[in-house]
């Protein structure tokens, strides 16, 4: 049978949730429920930024051999409208959300073409279940020039090989 | 069915013997048990019996000194939309030294170089 993997959000503690059923949302609160409340506000100059968001691979069952080489990436589309922008880094253990500039790379920059390398930390093959590669750490920016009201989604892709 | 289980491999050694993910007794094999120095027929064939899926093999040409690298699957996680996050795409790909052949779950294929990556 083939390994089974998932997607965690980690938020206040390492222990993240699982989104197999569920999106991901930028809020102004450190917590995985996609729901409207603790919306992120057009500031009036400059910018605002969102709780940052970890997201993990997950292996919730094992591959027959192993699984290695897993990457991340946008459709490099930014379909957020002015002013919004969704940055990250990348990190080889989780640490508390905070709703500061990360000053990380334009994630909408990293596509099928040029993925993250999500297992340069925390390097492979991994033969066994659990949270597996580093953590991506994503945070929205929001500037004064954007527009109010709901964004559309934004896809995000995790791939990985077994064997 | 999950796009992971659509399809099932085979390998075939240069002494004849055929060895299956799922041998008859349905005991899965790993493709680490063969020497990829004497395969010489990579398969992947559709799990279920009466499939219209293809059947894909890459034959490996030892007297043209080619070899069979590795074989693996390419998992693509994705917003299924109102399912949440989950398991879009799964792509089976065998390398040889000449050439990698990915199959794509819907039994597309696509032959590429053998260094280049697919990301969908």
């Amino acid at each position: 049978m083939a390994a089974t993997v998932q997607i965690h959000e980690m938020s206040a503690t390492a222990t993240g949730t699982d989104k197999t059923a569920g999106n991901i949302r930028f809020k102004a609160a450190d917590n995985a429920t996609a729901d409207a409340n603790d919306r992120l506000q057009i500031p009036a100059a400059a910018s605002i930024y969102s709780y940052t968001k970890y997201l993990r691979a997950y292996v919730s069952s094992a591959p027959s051999v192993d699984i290695s080489n897993l990457r991340c990436y946008s459709d490099g589309s930014n379909d957020y409208g002015v002013g919004i922008g969704i940055q990250y880094d990348l990190a080889g253990t989780f640490s508390a959300n905070i709703n500061t500039d990360i000053g990380g790379t334009d994630f909408f920059t990293k596509t099928a073409g040029s993925p993250i390398d999500m297992d340069a930390i925390n390097t492979g093959p991994f033969t066994s279940t659990g949270y597996k590669g580093d953590l991506i750490r994503l945070q929205m920016s929001v500037a004064s020039t954007a527009s109010p009201g709901l964004t559309s989604n934004e896809a995000i892709t995790l791939a990985y090989d077994e064997t | 069915m999950e796009p992971s289980e659509v399809y099932v491999w085979e390998m075939e050694t240069d002494n004849g013997t055929v060895i299956k993910q799922v041998d008859d007794d349905g005991v899965e094999h790993r493709r680490d048990e063969v020497d990829p120095h004497v395969v010489v027929r990579f398969t992947l064939k559709p799990r279920q019996k009466g499939s219209p899926l293809p059947s894909h093999s890459a034959i490996v040409d030892h007297e043209k000194q080619e070899r069979y690298v590795r074989s693996f699957g390419r998992g693509f996680i994705k917003d299924l939309g109102l399912a949440g996050y989950g398991l879009k795409e799964y792509v089976n790909c065998v390398e040889t030294s000449f050439y990698r052949l990915w199959v794509f779950s819907n039994g597309q294929c696509l032959t590429t170089n053998p260094g280049f990556e697919v990301y969908i």
